[in-house]
């Protein structure tokens, strides 16, 4: 292998090196956003329906009032 | 409101004429939530409170309103399908438990024009100022939830309030 052909292959192989880093940088960022939604998703109480709508419909009474 | 809650307690369900369901239970609540839907129950009522407004109408009378919500909640049947509206069979919809609902309500508080059962309290004027069956308020899973306002009039003495 010539000198120059040398290069080009080392040259190859630093660009695979950085691809790979990349790859893994982004595996590793969405791991951590995927255990994060895991989490939150735990944590996140069970909305209450009927709380919810009551609230909806007295917002919604009041501010008929109010344009009245 | 708790001459209010008497009342709703006293109706008796038969089949439409005049009511249609008997509350297995009519409740106070500062607030409508899910812990109201009773896991055995089938009807029940939640008076829940808003505002009071008062002012002086002579020397010596109050004319005060009591606002507040009636929650009226029927359980629906197990079998019950609102998915799918064309296979529903008159009468079972929805809305038609909400109709019974409301009518239940308005007929026991508002059908007695001499307002009998709240003449001992000074009060004048009740009516249902608006009924909100809306599904993006009232679907609840598994029960047919109607709103309804209820204004209430009455007048005291200033030392008798």
């Amino acid at each position: 292998m010539t000198a120059p052909e040398l290069a080009a292959e080392m040259k190859a192989l630093r660009e695979s090196i950085e691809r790979l880093r990349k790859a893994i940088e982004y595996l590793t960022a969405l791991k951590a956003f995927e255990d994060l939604a895991v989490r939150l998703r735990a944590e996140e109480p069970p909305q209450d329906m009927a709380a919810a709508g009551f609230e909806r419909y007295r917002a919604r009474l009041k501010a008929r009032e109010a344009r009245t | 409101m708790a001459a209010v809650r008497t009342l709703l307690a006293g109706i008796v369900g038969t089949g439409g004429s005049p009511y249609w369901y008997t509350p297995n239970a009519v409740i106070r609540s500062p607030s409508f939530h899910g812990g109201c839907l009773h896991p055995t129950h089938d009807v029940v009522y939640v008076i829940v409170p808003d505002r009071t407004l008062r002012r002086k109408e002579s020397t010596r009378t109050l004319l005060g309103q009591v606002e507040f919500d009636v929650v009226a909640l029927k359980r629906l049947p197990t079998s019950y399908a609102d998915q799918n509206p064309f296979a529903a069979a008159a009468g079972t919809i929805r809305e038609t438990y909400q109709a019974r609902l409301a009518a239940d309500v308005e007929g026991r508080l508002i059908a007695d024009p001499t307002l009998a059962s709240f003449q001992s309290l000074g009060v004048t004027k009740l009516e249902i100022t608006s009924d909100d069956r809306s599904a993006e308020d009232t679907a609840l899973e598994g029960w047919a939830c109607a709103f309804l306002r209820v204004a209430c009039e009455y007048r005291y003495g200033y030392l008798a309030p």
